[in-house]
């Protein structure tokens, strides 16, 4: 019995070491403890055995049978675990095949920088207002303090309707300031993003453009604030200490106007072709709102003071992209709308 | 308005160079275009003598000269051959740029040193041709510099004026700004006036129009010698590009421009009298004017006129036939101030402007009218001759009011945010020539028409006091209420958010678009504009179809032909005379969406797929209950591949296939897909609210059930029974196969719906599940004829 179990175990451990497959793993499973196996017939022959022998080989057969089982189970985890490996090296790719690319889609530029400009006056407590493309002379011009037959309106080369009242394409954002201005009342804080029309049409000039127009009305607003407002919008928008400059100029809706120059975002105010060596770029018109424009809209000047801005869109995506051509942005080449 | 430096500076002592003048003048003024230095092309180009000239040892075509130049012997070697020893010619000496950008520099042609440059006139630039080396005048003084020999030494500044600065289109006019900035003095010029005037002839000005000529000041001068104007004068009109003609013209050319007072000769023997009408043209009165041009009149335009007609389509051009001409001995001479509005009126309908027309549109100053009148007699007299034949007429209804305007110190601090002191305050406003007595100013004349507000007067402070010298203040944010509602901006932001996830790229378009692409695909009446800058702009566009479509053509003709797209813009349409504006968004897809770079095919896009996007992005708005419906807006969509989603009576999104003969009429090869939704509409029906609901772990269970249909009753209607049945433990509904077979006839498809039930409570056991089911099949067996399968 003694020498049978040796024999057994001897066999088995050979057995082990040389299977190096799940199904021969199995077959010498069954042969040792299947229904007619080795180890299961010995177990069996117990009830023949004596009292005294039962005492001795029962306790070593069921230890023979679990060292058995347990070594089966590790040796079937090895193979297992080889195998998925030997499997999963077969599995091996190229990993630098072209990607399978889900494409992000894009945002166009001028959205972009209207965005940009909406999260940097949030900031200053600005809200967002929008108004009309398709406007009346009312708003366009006249509560802007434009009169009618005033050289003031050659500056804006204006495309009207054929309609019976006379309507027009909005020439600037500025229209929004009324139509805010009528429907609330100070303090008043807003940008006013849009698409504007002039009928101009050259390499340097588009007949569909973008402005983003500012406000701000309240008690004792003053020139100060408006330098230090622009200030900092452009150092936030081009992440630059850029100086700004300004310049006398003419609004109707502003007095004082001014334009606002940067210094080259190009050349950092060295003079360069895209600033034509004067080392300063205009971004924008400003000044402090004009009384009439107050009285227009039924506030009173001597109470309130307001400054209001407007800025070109595309000439802000130009200096921050280095996008060249007004074109572009109209043009919608998909080469170019991927960029963004 | 072009400045000649050197012009300036007869009326203001300023030892400045024309780029500090450009600074200060932007710093404080106005906007400088351009600084003109015409003597930068021609420094170091000097008038030599060629001495002697050998043939070059080593190249047949080559020629050696010594030429003497700036003391000292230059050996210039040069192809050229029109020269001769004793020429005297132009040499650029080591330094020299010239025009073209050339630079001049000692160097070796053929193995001989060349320490300079013979130029011709081509390299000069001063002509279109070269026609050899420029040979000057023996007599040329040698060593000057070139420029300063041809009088090309002028340096200008180009100068842009606001609509509100009439008062600085002039020489004398700008002087006196430029002499504010500095702080300096004007020398003025002098309209002094002693003349003896003989009676010959009896002048009668008429003005009956006040209200469109408000000053007219004219005079007879007789026996004046017609020829041409002194040296001294052609050459500042010359800088300013104004042609010289005949003295009587270059005098009141140049005395608008020193002046900025348009003034105007007649020549008196071709006037039917002595009489100067100002009157409203008659209608369909005829005038022929100076430049040739017939004009027919109307009674918005004032003409000047003689008893007879018209002479002067007043303050914007003279009559041809009473022009100055070479054998007028006798003129009359006018000076007046016409009605700003009526002159821009008429200039622009008869498509006529002038430097005249220009200025009376911004206005002149009614003393002007008088100063500029006697300079111009002080001038005729010096240089033409004659006497002055008649009274001198002025006629006007009353002078101007003198503008006077309270200002308070601190206001101006306030608004500017400054701290200046009054007495810099009043400093600045009378070097501006205005007049500061406690808290009044006086304005002066020629600003009274613009400077009429405290407003006005803080401008003048803040720009001679400096834009630049205001320290910034940022104002303190404290929150208020936002005008927030009178914006889409939130959900656009929304809606493009969800395009880009889709792999959408974005576009901005024009909103003009063309009629006839336009006709052929919509019924709403669109938006014509008056003045299209072409007949492909001349339309506004009623929806974003053609705008995504031409875009995706265009990128189709460039070869590229994968792009999906979108825009976010406003579409226009007109009802009964009123103006619709709305807020769209449109989507067009070319290629599948999941659409990869990878080499492997991907998944065809399709109406379902398109569909799908709708049913997101509402979604992703917070739209629900909504209704599907046929196509009813647009015939460019397939008619049966196309469908809107509804809430009430509002379209939130249409959608489909693009129909095949439009894509045929773009040669385009691939099936487009369209979809346009409704921002405006759908925040009417926006639920805002988002809210967390409790979600059940128990175990889903589900049913089958196959039955066959009716092909022609939509399935919406299948899914609308079942969810009436509102059975608590219904959970969703899904089609999980359609099969078109034959089996019951042509018309009927089999569908197999998959309902899964589920309790937020317990587990359902199956015979709760089966009565639920069993009464769903009942409701659809009694509502709809159906065969299970």
């Amino acid at each position: 019995m003694h020498d049978q179990i040796e024999i057994l175990k001897k066999d088995f451990n050979n057995n082990i070491q040389e299977c190096s497959e799940i199904d021969s793993l199995e077959k010498i499973r069954v042969d040792l403890l299947g229904k007619k196996g080795k180890l299961t017939a010995m177990l069996k022959d117990m009830k023949n055995l004596s009292i005294e022998d039962k005492k001795m080989y029962g306790p070593l057969l069921n230890e023979v049978k679990d060292k058995i089982n347990s070594t089966i189970e590790a040796k079937q985890l090895e193979l297992k675990k080889k195998f998925l490996d030997e499997k999963l090296m077969k599995e091996k790719l190229d990993i630098t095949l072209p990607s399978e690319r889900y494409k992000a889609g894009s945002i166009h530029p001028i959205t972009r920088v209207i965005y940009e400009a909406e999260q940097i006056f949030a900031k200053l407590g600005f809200s967002v207002a929008e108004g009309p493309e398709v406007e009346n002379d009312f708003y366009n011009f006249e509560a802007l303090n434009f009169p009618i037959d005033h050289p003031s309106r050659d500056m804006h080369d204006t495309f009207y309707l054929k309609t019976k009242d006379k309507y027009l394409l909005r020439t600037h954002t500025s229209n929004v300031q009324i139509h805010v201005m009528e429907k609330f009342p100070p303090p008043i804080r807003v940008i006013m993003p849009g698409k504007v029309f002039r009928s101009d049409s050259d390499v340097s000039h588009s007949p569909v453009f973008h402005q983003i127009e500012g406000l701000y009305v309240d008690k004792k607003v003053s020139f100060a604030n408006l330098k230090a407002t622009l200030q900092f919008f452009i150092k936030n928008f081009f992440h630059k200490d850029n100086k700004i400059r300004l310049r006398p100029s003419f609004f109707p809706f502003t007095e004082p106007s001014v334009e606002v120059d940067v210094e080259c975002v190009i050349c950092g105010g060295k003079g360069c072709n895209v600033c034509k060596q004067t080392g300063w770029l205009e971004v924008l018109g400003a000044g402090m709102v004009d009384p009439n424009v107050l009285k227009n809209v039924n506030i009173s000047p001597e109470e309130y003071s307001g400054f209001a801005f407007g800025m070109g869109v595309e000439r802000l995506a130009m200096l921050k992209y280095g996008i060249d051509n007004i074109k572009l942005y109209y043009e919608n080449h998909a080469y170019f709308l991927e960029q963004f | 308005m072009l400045l000649p430096i050197s012009w300036l500076k007869e009326f203001i002592e300023l030892d400045q160079d024309v780029y500090k003048i450009s600074e200060k003048l932007v710093e404080h003024s106005c906007e400088v275009e351009d600084i003109i230095d015409q003597k930068k092309h021609y420094q170091n180009i000097f008038i030599g003598k060629i001495d002697k000239i050998e043939s070059h040892p080593d190249a047949d075509k080559l020629v050696v000269c010594q030429v003497s130049v700036l003391d000292k012997k230059l050996q210039i070697v040069t192809g050229a051959t029109n020269i001769f020893e004793g020429a005297v010619i132009p040499v650029a000496t080591e330094g020299a740029v010239l025009p073209d950008g050339l630079v001049i520099k000692s160097s070796k042609l053929r193995g001989l040193e060349s320490q300079g440059m013979l130029c011709s006139e081509k390299e000069l630039a001063l002509s279109e041709e070269a026609k050899g080396i420029m040979i000057l005048d023996e007599k040329a003084p040698l060593s000057m510099n070139i420029a300063d020999y041809l009088n090309i030494n002028e340096q200008l500044l180009d100068i842009s004026i606001t609509p509100n600065r009439g008062d600085l289109l002039s020489v004398r006019g700008l002087a006196k700004e430029i002499s504010a900035i500095y702080s300096n003095s004007v020398k003025d010029i002098s309209a002094n006036f002693n003349h003896i005037i003989k009676k010959e002839v009896n002048l009668n000005v008429l003005n009956y129009v006040n209200d469109l000529c408000n000053r007219y000041m004219g005079v007879v001068i007789k026996g004046i010698k017609i020829g041409q104007s002194p040296e001294w004068m052609q050459k500042k009109l010359k800088s300013v590009d104004i042609t010289p003609i005949n003295n009587i013209v270059d005098i009141t050319n140049f005395v608008l421009y020193e002046c900025g007072q348009p003034l105007h000769a007649f020549s008196f023997d071709k006037l039917n009298d002595a009489k100067i009408i100002i009157r409203r043209a008659k209608e369909n009165e005829k005038l022929k004017v100076l430049n040739n041009q017939e004009l027919i009149l109307n009674i918005d335009d004032l003409v000047i006129s003689d008893s007879a007609q018209p002479i002067a389509l007043a303050g914007i051009i003279g009559g041809f036939d009473s022009a100055i001409h070479e054998n007028t001995v006798d003129i009359v001479l006018e000076s007046a101030s016409f009605n700003p509005v009526s002159v821009r009126r008429s200039s622009f309908a008869k498509g006529i402007r002038t430097e005249s027309s220009q200025r009376f549109e911004k206005g002149v100053d009614f003393y002007n009218v008088e100063f500029a009148f006697k300079r111009a007699i002080n001038l005729i007299m010096e240089i033409c001759g004659g006497y002055l034949a008649s009274e001198i007429q002025d006629v006007y209804a009353a002078k101007p009011q003198v503008v006077q305007i309270e200002m308070n110190h601190q206001r101006v601090n306030d608004l500017l945010g400054t701290n200046i002191s009054a007495k810099e305050i009043n400093n600045i406003l009378t070097r501006l020539s205005f007049v500061v007595e406690g808290n009044i100013v006086t304005v002066p004349s020629f600003r009274s028409a613009e400077v009429t507000r405290e407003a006005d007067l803080i401008e003048e402070i803040g720009r001679i006091y400096g834009y630049n010298n205001i320290q910034d203040v940022l104002p303190v944010v404290e929150y208020f209420e936002q005008p927030s509602s009178l914006s889409f901006f939130d959900i656009s932001k929304k809606i493009r958010d969800f395009c880009v996830s889709k792999g959408l790229s974005e576009i901005i378009s024009y909103s003009m678009v063309s009629p006839l692409e336009d006709q052929s695909l919509f019924d709403k009446k669109m938006l014509e504009l008056q003045n299209p800058l072409t007949s492909s702009e001349s339309v506004l566009r009623t929806n974003l179809f053609i705008s995504l479509l031409k875009n995706y053509d265009y990128n189709n003709r460039n070869l590229v032909n994968y792009l999906n797209t979108f825009e976010v813009g406003k579409v226009f349409h007109s009802n009964n005379d009123k103006i619709a504006e709305e807020l769209r968004a449109g989507i067009l897809i070319s290629s599948s969406i999941t659409k990869t770079t990878s080499v492997k095919a991907s998944n065809e896009f399709d109406f379902y797929k398109l569909k799908g996007i709708s049913d997101e992005l509402l979604e992703y708005l917070n739209i629900k209950q909504t209704k599907t419906s046929n196509n009813d807006l647009y015939s460019f969509f397939h008619p049966t591949k196309s469908a809107k989603i509804s809430v009430g009576k509002d379209t939130l999104s249409v959608f489909g296939e693009v129909h095949p003969a439009i894509l045929e009429k773009y040669d385009i090869k691939k099936t487009l897909f369209f979809l346009e939704i409704f921002p405006e509409k759908i925040v009417k029906y926006q639920s805002n609210k988002k809210k967390y609901k409790k979600f059940s772990l128990y175990p889903l269970i589900k049913r089958e059930l196959s039955f066959w249909i009716d092909k022609n009753i939509p399935y919406e209607n299948i899914t609308k029974i079942i969810n009436d049945t509102k059975s608590a433990y219904l959970k969703d509904i899904f089609l999980v196969d359609i099969y078109d077979g034959n089996k019951y006839g042509e018309e009927k498809i089999n569908y197999v719906i998959q309902l899964v039930f589920q309790d937020n409570a317990s587990t359902l056991d199956e015979n709760t599940v089966t009565q639920e089911f069993n009464k769903i099949i009942e409701k659809i067996n009694n509502k709809l004829e159906i065969i299970f399968a």
